[in-house]
């Protein structure tokens, strides 16, 4: 190997970056190369590189090839650059995530005690009874513009969901123009859906969990055994490339 | 009324002249029975007359029909 050649970057085209990995290490037959495609549509091409006497087959494809074609994260992580910081910060992410929950939740029980079962928005209620010095009054106001952002969020991911569900459902080229239209069945459906708010609670807390019970625990599974019968994800192999 | 109009004719113009040059057939028959569905669910609306409630057909099939009852107290 040429000293020119060992200073060289590496460049955006992974099929001469892995031709040069093979080149620089012709010498050790242990060398594997696996590509694979992930991401929405499989649209990204990657590939991992070790040498197979030294790393253990399994634990590559349970934690570093799974997580790639089945994370559900990936939806937001398939459009970063940066391939080495995403499962650092998901990591802190959900460190944080979870002290904010607890933090939440040992604020809502001491300020409402046993009352915040009855509130529909706890948090809301125990930050309202703030009243530091009769300065810092109403500061559920943050609350109610942190709770809308997450409404809107939540929102735009389910319409992204569904109309990218209809799409595929009906072969079309993109879902763009069904977003609109979805949006004037939705606006017409939630203004209508519930007659109050002590109605939404009643319906969820009855039938809500029944209805939801197979969504989370009966459909997931279910398509996880029909991808893996059809044989998806099909990788570049097994399509004859 | 009139906004529900405006709001309608304004999607129209958004999405069909595009998906007509690009002779979209598929797609702008999807669209338009979203767009009627959403359009009568609207009219219904602004004429004040009862949309039939989902979650209360849901509520009415699983505790009334299938008597399935999340046990409380």
């Amino acid at each position: 190997m040429s000293e020119k050649k060992s200073s060289e970057p590496l460049l955006p085209c992974l099929e001469r970056n892995l031709e040069a990995i093979r080149d620089a290490l012709r010498t050790s037959s242990d060398l594997a190369v696996h590509e694979f495609n992930f991401g929405h549509d499989r649209r990204y091409r990657g590939a991992i590189v070790f040498i197979s006497d030294m790393a253990d087959k399994d634990e590559i494809n349970k934690n570093i090839l799974q997580p790639l074609m089945f994370g559900s994260l990936l939806m937001i992580m398939e459009h970063m650059n940066d391939t080495k910081g995403p499962a650092r910060y998901s990591f802190f992410g959900v460190l944080v995530g979870a002290a904010s929950l607890l933090i939440v939740s040992v604020r809502n029980t001491a300020v409402l005690g046993r009352t915040q079962t009855i509130w529909t928005s706890p948090s809301f209620q125990s930050i309202r009874l703030i009243d530091i010095g009769t300065v810092l009054t109403r500061m559920d106001f943050l609350i109610g513009i942190a709770q809308t952002m997450l409404i809107f969020f939540k929102c735009s991911i389910f319409l992204y969901a569904l109309t990218t569900a209809l799409s595929q459902l009906f072969g079309l080229k993109s879902y763009k123009p069904l977003v609109l239209p979805v949006v004037g069945i939705e606006v017409i459906i939630a203004a209508t859906v519930f007659q109050s708010p002590v109605d939404h609670a009643e319906i969820t807390q009855n039938a809500g969990i029944i209805y939801s019970a197979p969504l989370i625990y009966l459909f997931p599974p279910l398509t996880l055994l029909i991808a893996k019968i059809r044989g998806l994800p099909k990788t570049e192999r097994s399509r004859g490339k | 009324m009139i906004f529900l109009l405006m709001a309608y004719a304004l999607i129209f113009l958004v999405n069909v002249p595009g998906l007509v040059k690009r002779k979209e057939r598929k797609e702008l028959v999807v669209f338009f029975i979203l767009y009627i569905i959403g359009f009568v669910l609207g009219l219904m609306y602004a004429l004040d007359i009862p949309i039939p409630s989902p979650m209360k057909g849901l509520q009415y099939l699983i505790s009334d029909k299938l008597g399935l009852k999340y046990p409380q107290h």
